[in-house]
């Protein structure tokens, strides 16, 4: 291994001053303290700027991004009851162009159903009357 | 409600129960998004987004582990995407962004040292406050950048190191 030079025993001497085990044996990085003092002025400086940065805290930056998020992590509404009643209304539609039909009740029910099926997908009832809408501005 | 119960909720369909997770979360995550973005408004950009990426991946988050460092590493890809994306230096607010008002300090002192921590790198600001304002362990930087230990110790002393430069010290040889 090669011998460390000044920056890396600057690294360990830090590291050490926060109480952690550098990669260099800790008496070796003493001695080369004792020995330059380049290092020894760069580690206190260093010291001090950490110094500066004690007791410091965050500036708390006050959110509310639930709303937003909520949007996006509500469940879908499936999608393949729109598609049965879609299907239902075309082949009503295509049933109707045959000319002389002479259907059965349950054909020209149909209508009927699919605005049924609507009404219970949206959980709306047809028969309820709101009684609390207000105007706009109100 | 538990971080770990309010995942298994919203693995059983419950998304609102997600919502405890953000609201427990989003004033630190904010924080830490503003340290690394240098502006409060993309970090709630990012950290909305980085939420988001955390509630698609729960059913891979394993709950022997804590949220905040997994949920930690979404938003730290985010802000650094969104880097990307804007390429926007930090704005040079006259306020502070990253530091809270310190008691018998003065205001200028700390506009000082905010105005310097915001010229560092997002990388070199992120360790610095991450060591310095929330306390993480050497260890703890290690597990949350995910990076060696030898790698927090020489990236510390870097970000320090231009830290001092930029309140007046001697600029170094590198």
């Amino acid at each position: 291994m090669n011998q460390p030079g000044c920056e890396e025993m600057q690294i360990a001497a830090m590291a050490i001053e926060e109480g952690q085990v550098p990669e260099i044996p800790v008496p070796l990085v003493r001695e080369h303290l004792n020995q330059c003092p380049a290092c020894r002025d760069a580690v206190t400086a260093m010291s001090s700027t950490l110094a500066i940065l004690a007791r410091r805290t965050r500036r708390r930056h006050p959110a509310d991004l639930w709303p937003a998020i909520q949007r996006n992590v509500a469940p879908r509404p499936a999608a393949w009851p729109y598609v049965v009643l879609a299907v239902l209304l075309v082949v009503y539609e295509l049933i109707e162009l045959v000319p002389d039909r002479q259907w059965s009740i349950a054909i020209q029910i149909i209508p009927v159903l699919i605005a049924f099926g609507l009404f219970r997908i949206v959980k709306q009832s047809p028969f309820q009357i709101a009684t609390e809408l207000r105007l706009e501005g109100e | 409600m538990e971080d770990t119960e309010a995942i298994r909720r919203c693995l059983g369909g419950e998304g609102d129960a997600f919502g405890t997770l953000v609201l427990r979360y989003q004033t630190e995550a904010v924080g830490h998004a503003t340290a690394i973005l240098g502006n409060p408004e993309d970090a709630c950009d990012a950290v909305q987004e980085a939420f988001l990426d955390a509630f698609r991946a729960l059913a891979r988050f394993d709950l022997a582990r804590q949220f905040y460092p997994w949920f930690y590493a979404m938003l730290r890809n985010r802000c650094f995407r969104l880097m990307r994306v804007r390429r926007k230096c930090p704005a040079v607010d006259p306020e502070t962004v990253v530091l809270a008002d310190a008691p018998g300090v003065p205001i200028e002192e700390t506009i000082a040292l905010d105005l310097a921590l915001r010229q560092l790198s997002p990388e070199e600001r992120e360790i610095v406050t991450l060591r310095h304002l929330d306390g993480l362990s050497y260890q703890e930087l290690a597990e949350r950048l995910d990076i060696p230990p030898g790698t927090v110790m020489s990236r510390l002393f870097y970000a320090r190191r231009r830290l001092r430069e930029l309140l007046g010290g001697p600029k170094e040889e590198k």
